[in-house]
């Protein structure tokens, strides 16, 4: 086994040890999948450092008042 | 039996505020479109404030809400009321610095890619892969077994890298001369709908 210092977090705990003997492929397996699980967090952590908007705020703010809303809808995707 | 514990409204709406940001990332991975996971937000707020009675004290709103939003999502999937898109504000935004030699990972590819997947399996990788949720929360929060869920959240990160290497995008992802104006003025509707 050559140098594996990249593949840490890589596909042996996935069970795919033999494989990796095609070191150009996994390598570059290995370092997509790093790079898709970064990319993908930071997608959401983008999300979740933006300011709230005005309309949701407002919505917020409104729903105290809207103590007798009892709607079907709603029931039915809080059952799904 | 004793009933379960409800919150008192002022604790729920608390407790509902703090989801409101992992709302929003997840129905804008969701739907690939930040106005519409607005819209999926704010009517996954009415829905989960008119049903705060049942919502258990001590155990997660934030995955209580995330079933409310996909719940809502896929069934106005269904009514062809949502169409998955992708955002084209933050397309030249880049995500991740890129290894020597490698072109970086754009949020739009992350995002076109995502919208290649199918509706489960996208929710699958959300859920695990940016949300930081365990196989076992995520499959709660889908409705399914945990090990539908390993299933699809592998297929989910293949089916993305090769797609993000090759860039192989298909008219899935192109939703751009399809979408909003007319979805939105149908979830302004429910939304309208269920506030009255």
């Amino acid at each position: 086994m050559a140098s594996r210092d990249e593949n840490k977090t890589g596909s042996s705990k996935n069970g795919e040890t033999e494989e990796q003997s095609k070191d150009m492929p996994v390598k570059s397996k290995d370092d997509m999948q790093q790079r898709l699980g970064l990319g993908l967090k930071n997608m959401y952590l983008n999300v979740l450092d933006e300011p709230l908007p005005d309309d949701i705020l407002a919505l917020l703010d409104q729903l105290d008042a809207d103590d007798e809303d009892d709607s079907d809808s709603a029931r039915s995707d809080v059952d799904e | 039996m004793s009933k379960p514990q409800a919150l008192p409204p002022s604790q729920f709406k608390q407790q509902l505020t703090e989801a409101i940001p992992h709302l929003r990332a997840f129905g804008r991975s969701l739907s690939g479109d930040r106005d519409v996971a607005d819209d999926l937000v704010q009517d996954t707020l009415l829905k989960a404030w008119a049903a705060r009675d049942r919502f258990i004290a001590g155990t997660s709103m934030r995955a209580w809400t995330f079933v409310i939003l996909r719940n809502t999502f896929f069934s106005s999937m269904r009514r062809k009321k949502f169409t998955a898109n992708y955002d084209e504000l933050v397309a030249e935004r880049v995500l991740s610095a890129p290894a020597p030699q490698q072109e970086p990972l754009h949020l739009a590819d992350l995002q076109r890619g995502l919208m290649e997947l199918s509706d489960d399996q996208r929710e699958a990788i959300i859920l695990v892969g940016a949300g930081g949720y365990s196989y076992e929360e995520a499959a709660d929060i889908a409705n399914c077994a945990v090990g539908t869920m390993k299933s699809r959240v592998s297929r989910a990160r293949k089916t993305l890298e090769n797609i993000l290497e090759e860039g192989r995008f298909t008219s899935a992802s192109e939703g751009h001369d399809r979408l909003t104006a007319t979805a939105l003025q149908n979830i302004i509707g429910e939304v309208e709908k269920i506030s009255t």
